[in-house]
């Protein structure tokens, strides 16, 4: 009975503990990765044991990761047995030259960043890409490469050793190195055929304090002392040319020779005459240089979609009423990126160059544009004398004026007015100087007056001494008074510009001319207009 | 006063038979009745009348038996008793059929005397057994349980799922205390009403407010936790007959009756109680480098173009290294053990005039989720009067006061909108390598709490707020405060009963209650450790959230009845009917506001911005008339009957199967019941080894009333446009031809005691159909509404349940009990208005359609993870945009079953996926006994039922930067690799996490749900009576497949919402110390 109750007994605790085991075996299955075991040794671990990787691996403890442009005492080694994910593309032993590498590393900072970022962050990624995919990767250097089946960037993978999954992502071992491309920043400022352009480049590159992201932990002696300190290097021509430095970019970069480059850029020196103004120099060689670029820079993904029609440059917006930095059938001969100017192309991470032999622009083309001064602007119109005048932002009829001014006597007995607008960023070029009218009838149907005005004009600015002079145009100007009508009151050449500067140093001023009784009888002293005009003229 | 008494007893001898099954179970109102024959002899009929010699044996001895109690059963007035060898002689009428046999500390039983002059006798168990059946006097079908005390619950939910483990389908809710159970009777008879039974306290039909609304998340309201569970007498569940509920009986009635005093000696029961519960079962997470690698994978497919995360840098001198390198288990932060104290003191006693039980009672409980306590003061006074001769009263009193702190709980119904503010779901899915505490910018951590985190900012800089998640901790300590995070609930109840016995048949009776019912909340989410958060509708970017709810409820019940009781010899008659009024008044104003500035001020103010008012102001009256019989005819045939014609402010004026009595639709709800004492035959051996077997067959024709209370009626309501002007707009258009859900049910079931009273057996069948189904149907866009509801829709439910007991042995010493129960239905949908429809909860579907059950799942198949890009092409398998743009499935992706081959997975290859509905459910129980030494273990079981695990789904579904279980380190990453977890891919363009079969889980379970151990101290002196110290363990062990950390809980308490784990706070493994003194 005794053995009988205990097999009972044995029986119960059996089924019991059997049930329990069924049950943890149902959640360690689950949650104990039963189903689907990836490996437990790290990249680091799968690169030492390959066998065929050492030189790789030599590189990787011979390179430091850097933060905030320092060197840490992490080693990108370090990082592949670290806890976060990557994707390694790992070239076999004797196929890209390690010793140069190595060699480049011992340099010191410099060599050891540049061996990072040309060489090992090239070849590591973050997260996960696998041999089959199709996309585009970014690497560890900000480098987009491709990704394809069965190729990484055109390197084939060694056979049947992809896909190799360690606990903290994929190893590919490659049949060679993975190629590295300058972006096209990286291009102008280190390549030395673009030491021209790229020398100007270089020169607003700044590394500066990001505080935002900078951590301070107090003051000592008046200043913030940081606990973090991020230094973030910029330029302030990014933000001109839609970020050259982006990756993630596809650019076209005309890049001029050397002679042609400084050709071009004496020849625009002249329009960007500062005469005495402060740092007239730095002003000239700012403005010249950005108007002789403006137009070299193009992003194929907005702006060369049809590229057989037309493209437009990164200095193109959209209300450029003038449609300027617009060029059509850029690849027919004589096009901008033809071989009419295009000697050779080449290939940059995050776009292409085109080495031009020859200029294919005139200073009309990117910089020496006809300058306007709406009237109806009201903070351009410095004086007036003898008139009342109204200005307006309504369009008149059929929109042949977005804005105008009305400018009317204000005694009919004395009829000659006098008014100056201000007349900003005219380069030190020659100008046709015009005023362009509109008709009455324009804006107000039901005007009754026929009668023309008539004025002459006359233009104020300050020559290369800094002196404020006059000058005088004795013609009588008549417009038309049934049509818009572009006035010209004469030609002038400007010898110091004031481009993008706050306050213009080219005056327009029009004076009503109506001496006698004839006079009054045969004209009207009021006048609409519509904007100052300055077209350059090639008179000199 | 001896006139007083004897009237008493006279009283109590008229009715005796009524009361008899209850007079059993107490040996000094059965002194009482037999007092009370000798008294009424002179009134018995002059009848044929037969003597009945016999001897009752002590089951576990052998021995006679002294001073048993015997009687004709159902008429105490011919009675005797046995004497010192255990003879008696009993005198009764010819037409009696079977004994009822009573003594102190003895199972009561009714045994046949069959024909013939043999000697009837029986052999008597001790009352430590349970009966193994029901002796009662009508045909209706019904199950009654005594309470155990020897326990630190604080609501009487566990010993429901117990003790009627079949007859009640019962899921604990949640872990944290005094949540309750979702209770389910006969199948499901409702799919957008309440499918809960009815449950009624005392008399007073309670209305348990399932949905009334919460504050806060997770959080389920139970009116049973204000009840102490020693103030509780019985439980009792009506299975059928609950037509006199009328159009609130179709779900099941569930009576509850509190204690009242029996003796007229003053009796103090005093008891104190500890429990312990240790942390529920954890998920299996990810540690810290384990995420971190999950995370910066992740990364790559959120788009960014970004190369250098601030938690990615490896250089331990980097200032935000030691930020960015804890391994915090955020569970071990939230989770901890909890202690309970439960005391009270209970005195009974009275004289012949007057009996009181008055009982006070204090529990605190902590939940193991920090910061979720429950507590409870609770009174009561039970008073039985004898205010004259043939008039009495009874006037009963209590007062409950219930108090919480709480934090939201469970994974949020999305993780689209709002604020994950579940402190346990937070420590789930927050980064394990974050500190709780903040670091200084000297780099040094501190003792101040962590912000909501942030490193994901230079992930997803233009998204970053909202990739955040709240310091949990934060949210329990900055959340505490009675004007932060507080529930209140105060429960008054007064009933007075007078009763007049008019004559010895019929007497009348009043029962008016007053229930009040008040509540208060508050809940506080706070600026600081919290993210900003947008709310749809309101605005984006908000700092925090105060919100106030104020519910006041008010019952006034009036029940007047009369009842006629009469034997006419060998038939038994008693006709009960009365009229049931309640009027139920309920208001409830929330209100929510957000930027409260800091958390100085959580209180609702005018300074809040984005504030809104919501409430509900209701007025309800019910009134049943009804009239119920019971008949028998020697106790061996039995029928009953009855009839309820029922009015609802809630009907509305033209129900369509109503009866316009004045400008009100009535129902009218008939049962009848029949039954059969097969042992009760004088044709039925004795000795065939049947002790007792009662047949019953019943129909009832019942409603459940669960309208919104102005469903019926077209209204306008408040709207503030923009924050600025007030207005009206239609809030309903009324329904008048609205009304009640109808449920037409036949049962039929059989009790079995056998093999001398052994073996206990009992068997119900029930087939149910409901019609009039209450739906919401859908109005055309001209009414500017979008639905409104209607009846429609038809389901039926079949099942059985059975509970076996066996008494194994009773030896005087020891004594072994052993039993169980099943429960099973089977439901089915059988029409709807639309044929079909699906209903969107916690991200996945339930369909209801006709031909399947309530609540199953309805999503996609899967059949694994693409391996390779070979396969994955070779599948070819796609899903369309918005747009028209083919995507195709690749390697890594989930294979889901193309169920039409049309290669596009899409909405046509959805199919049903999984049914909540168990196949079985139960309990297995035992009980041994040795000498005063008694052990209860108690199991129960789920099986067949599936599970939406909806929390592992979030944990799982690999498109977050939120942490996820540590399956997911067998994702797919590579080609080749065979797993069942598909890659990961930030917002989850796939799809792969999509509702499917991947989320449901079988949640089949045994758990060994309580095992108590208790020793009674047979201490008899002048200031202890007794004492008892038990101990008990809750929850011990769980056998199950299921993935979650508990396989019972409920999103809700609608039939909709079964079967989805949202992973509210599991129930952890629980153990108890108490004692009980009897002074």
């Amino acid at each position: 009975m005794k053995t009988n109750n205990k097999f009972k007994t044995m029986m119960m605790v059996t089924v019991a503990a059997l049930a329990a085991a069924a049950c943890t075996d149902t959640w360690d299955e689950h949650y104990g990765n039963e189903g689907g075991p990836v490996s437990d040794k790290s990249l680091l671990q799968l690169v030492e044991e390959a066998g065929d990787l050492n030189d790789f691996l030599k590189v990787l403890q011979s390179t430091h990761v850097f933060v905030n442009n320092k060197p840490t005492g992490v080693t990108y080694a370090d990082l592949l047995a670290s806890d976060q994910t990557f994707t390694v593309w790992a070239p076999k032993d004797g196929t890209f030259n390690v010793d140069s590498l190595l060699a480049e590393c011992a340099t010191g900072i410099v060599g050891d960043s540049m061996c990072g970022q040309h060489f090992v962050q090239n070849h590591i990624a973050h997260y996960v890409t696998n041999s089959t995919d199709t996309k585009s990767t970014i690497m560890l250097n900000g480098k987009y490469l491709a990704a394809e089946p069965g190729s990484f960037e055109g390197v084939s993978y060694a056979a049947g050793r992809s896909g190799q999954p360690a606990r903290n992502g994929l190893l590919h071992v490659m049949s060679g190195g993975l190629p590295y491309l300058y972006n096209i920043y990286e291009g102008l400022t280190t390549l030395p055929e673009y030491s021209g352009m790229g020398a100007f480049f270089k020169r607003y590159e700044k590394l500066e304090l990001n505080e935002a992201a900078s951590v301070a932990s107090g003051m000592v002696d008046g200043n913030i002392v940081y606990s973090d300190s991020v230094m973030d290097r910029t330029n302030i021509l990014f933000g001109t040319f839609q970020n050259i430095n982006e990756e993630d970019s596809n650019f076209i970069m005309l890049v001029p020779d050397a002679q042609i480059w400084d050709k071009v850029y004496e020849e625009a020196k002249g329009y960007f005459n500062f005469g005495s103004a402060y740092k007239a120099d730095s002003l000239q060689e700012l403005y010249a240089h950005l108007a002789v670029i403006r137009d070299l820079v193009y992003n194929r993904n907005y702006g060369c979609q049809h590229m057989a029609d037309s493209v437009y440059s990164t200095s193109y917006y959209v209300g450029d009423e003038e449609r300027h930095h617009i060029y059509y059938k850029p690849l027919a001969p004589g096009g901008i990126f033809s071989s009419s100017f295009v000697r050779d192309s080449m290939d940059a991470s995050n776009g292409v160059f085109y080495n031009l032999y020859d200029w294919p622009f005139t200073p009309e083309d990117i910089y020496f544009y006809p300058v306007k001064a709406e009237a109806e602007v009201e903070s351009l119109l410095k004086e007036y004398s003898g008139c009342s005048y109204e200005a307006t932002g309504n369009v008149a009829r059929d929109s042949i004026s977005d804005g105008y001014l009305t400018v009317t006597a204000s005694n009919s007995q004395r009829p000659n007015w006098t008014v100056t607008f201000d007349v900003p960023n005219v380069l030190s070029g020659t100008y046709d100087v015009c005023v362009v009218t509109v008709p009455r009838r324009a804006v107000n149907p039901n005007d009754q007056i026929t009668l023309p005005c008539r004025f002459t004009g006359a233009v104020n600015y300050v020559d290369e001494s800094g002196t404020k002079l006059t000058q005088d145009f004795e013609d009588y100007c008549i417009p038309k008074v049934y049509e818009m009508d572009t006035v010209k009151v004469g030609t002038f050449k400007v010898p110091v510009t004031s481009y993008g500067q706050p306050e213009a140093n080219v005056q327009v001023s029009l004076t009503c001319r109506l001496s006698t009784t004839a006079d009054r009888r045969n004209y009207y002293p009021s006048m609409i207009i519509d904007c100052i005009y300055f077209k350059p003229s090639k008179e000199e | 006063m001896k006139h007083i008494l004897s009237t008493f007893c006279l009283m109590a001898a008229v009715s005796a038979p009524v009361a008899a099954q209850e007079a059993a179970q107490d040996t000094a109102q059965a002194a009482v009745q037999d007092s009370a024959r000798i008294a009424a002899r002179n009134t018995l009929p002059d009848v044929p009348m037969r003597e009945i010699k016999g001897r009752v044996y002590d089951n576990s001895t052998k021995e006679p038996a002294v001073g048993v109690s015997i009687s004709a059963f159902n008429d105490a007035r011919y009675a005797a008793m046995t004497d010192e060898k255990g003879d008696y002689v009993i005198e009764v009428p010819t037409y009696v059929t079977s004994l009822w046999m009573r003594g102190d500390g003895y199972n009561s039983i009714q045994v046949p005397i069959g024909k013939g002059d043999q000697p009837v006798d029986a052999y008597i168990f001790s009352d430590v057994f349970d009966p193994v059946y029901s002796a009662v006097e009508t045909a209706t079908n019904g199950r009654t349980v005594g309470v155990d005390y020897n326990t630190n619950d604080v609501s009487i939910d566990p010993q429901i799922q117990n003790k009627l483990g079949a007859d009640v389908h019962s899921i604990t809710r949640s872990g944290v205390p005094g949540m309750g159970v979702a209770m389910y009777m006969n199948g499901l008879n409702s799919l957008n009403a309440n499918a809960q039974p009815l449950v009624v306290i005392d008399g007073v039909v309670t209305n348990m407010r399932l949905n009334a609304p919460s504050t806060h998340d997770g959080f389920f309201n139970n009116i049973f936790s204000n009840i102490m569970v020693e103030d509780i007498e019985k439980i009792s569940v009506l299975k059928n007959g609950t037509a006199i509920y009328g159009a609130q009986g179709a779900n099941g009635v569930i009576l509850i009756e509190t204690k009242r005093n029996k003796s007229m000696a003053t009796k103090i029961d005093v008891s104190i109680g500890g429990s312990y519960e240790l942390l529920p079962k954890s998920m299996d997470i990810m540690n810290s480098e384990q995420y971190r690698i999950y995370a910066s994978e992740l990364i790559g497919s959120t788009g960014t173009n970004g190369n250098s995360f601030k938690f990615l840098q490896t250089d331990p001198n980097y200032y935000y290294y030691d930020i960015y390198h804890n391994e915090t288990d955020w569970q071990k932060q939230v989770y901890d053990e909890a202690f309970t104290q439960n005391y009270s003191i209970n005195v009974q006693g009275g004289d012949d005039v007057a009996n009181y039980n008055l009982s006070v009672g204090y529990a605190m409980a902590d939940a193991t989720l920090k910061n979720n306590s429950y507590s409870r003061f609770n009174l009561r006074l039970n008073t039985d009067i004898i205010l004259a001769k043939n008039l009495s009263v009874r006037f009963d009193a209590s007062y409950s006061d219930v108090t919480r702190d709480m934090r939201d709980d469970g994974a949020p119904a999305t993780l689209d909108d709002g604020i994950i503010s579940a402190p346990g779901f937070l420590s789930l899915i927050k980064s394990p390598f974050l500190s709780p505490y903040a670091f200084d910018t000297s780099g040094n951590i501190s003792s101040y709490l962590a912000e909501a985190d942030d490193y994901l900012n230079d992930v997803l800089p233009s998204n970053a707020y909202r990739s955040s998640l709240s310091n949990p901790l934060f949210i329990l300590q900055n959340g505490d405060g009675d004007n932060k995070n507080y529930f209140g609930n105060r429960l008054i109840t007064l009933a007075v009963t007078p009763k007049w016995n008019i004559n010895k048949y019929w007497s009348i009776a009043e029962h008016f209650a007053f229930q009040l019912v008040n509540t208060d909340e508050n809940a506080y989410l706070p600026v600081n450790g919290t993210p900003l958060f947008d709310v749809e509708g309101v605005a984006d970017g908000l700092e925090n959230r105060a919100s106030s709810l104020a519910a006041r409820e008010t019952v006034l019940m009036s029940h007047s009845y009369f009842e006629y009781a009469r034997r006419f010899k060998a038939h038994w008659l008693n006709v009960r009917g009365g009229l049931r009024y309640q009027h139920t008044s309920y208001s409830l104003n929330q209100q929510v506001g957000y930027n409260s500035g800091n958390d100085k001020t959580p209180n609702m103010s005018t300074n809040l911005l984005y504030k809104t008012t919501d409430g509900t102001e209701e007025e309800v009256v019910d009134m049943t008339y009804y009239l119920s019989a019971d008949y028998n005819w020697r106790e061996r045939y039995y029928l009953s009957a009855a009839l309820s014609m029922a009015g609802s402010s809630k009907f509305g004026v033209d129900a369509a199967d109503g009866v316009k009595i004045g400008n009100y639709a009535w129902g009218f709800f008939p049962s009848v019941q029949a039954a059969w004492v097969v042992t009760n035959e004088s044709w039925m051996p004795r000795v065939s080894g049947i002790d007792f077997l009662r047949l019953n067959v019943g129909f009832d024709m019942v409603g459940n009333d669960d309208i919104d209370a102005l469903a019926s009626r077209t209204y306008f309501v408040a709207n503030k446009m923009w924050n600025m002007s007030t207005g009206l707009s239609m809030g309903n258009i009324g329904n008048t031809q609205l009304q009640w859900e109808t449920t037409k049910r036949f049962t039929a079931g059989l009790e079995l005691s056998a093999i001398h009273d052994r073996l206990g057996f009992s068997f119900n069948y029930f087939y149910g159909k409901t019609s009039n189904l209450l739906n919401l149907s859908t109005l055309s866009y001209l009414s500017g509404l979008e639905t409104n509801w209607k009846n429609s829709g038809e389901m039926e439910n079949q099942g059985f349940d059975v509970t076996l007991t066996g008494r194994l042995i009773d030896r005087k010493d020891w004594k072994w009990t052993v039993g169980a129960s099943a429960g099973h239905y089977d439901n089915e949908i059988t029409s709807l208005p639309s044929g079909s429809f699906v209903t969107e909860l916690y991200g996945g579907n339930i369909l209801s359609q006709v031909g399947t059950a309530a609540g199953v799942f309805y999503g996609y198949k899967t059949d694994g993870v693409f391996s390779t890009t070979e396969e994955a092409e070779s599948a070819a398998l796609f899903q369309t945009d918005e747009t028209g743009a083919k995507t195709y499935f690749r390697a890594g992706d989930m294979k889901f079953v193309d169920v039409n081959g049309d290669h596009e997975i899409n909405e046509a290859d959805m199919q049903v996926i999984g049914d909540p509905n168990p196949e079985l459910y139960g309990n297995i129980f035992t009980n041994v006994r040795w000498k005063n030494l008694s052990l209860d273990v108690v199991f129960n079981y789920s099986l067949g039922n599936d599970v939406y695990n909806y929390q592992r789904r979030l944990l799982e579904s690999g498109s977050r930067f939120h942490n996820q279980t540590t399956a997911m380190l067998s994702r797919w990453t590579h080609e080749g690799q065979q797993t069942d977890i598909p890659r990961i891919s930030y917002e989850d363009a796939a799809g792969n996490s999509r509702f499917s079969d991947r989320w449901i889980e079988d949640g089949s379970y045994l758990r060994l749900k309580n095992v108590t151990l208790s020793y009674y101290f047979p201490i008899h002196n002048t200031y202890i009576q007794g004492l008892t110290i038990w101990g008990a363990a809750n929850n011990l062990l769980t056998f199950t497949k299921y993935l979650g950390t508990d396989p019972e809980f409920s999103a809700g308490n609608s039939v909709l919402s079964m079967g989805i784990d949202r992973g509210l706070l599991a129930q952890g493994r629980n153990f108890s110390l108490g004692v009980k003194i009897n002074l």
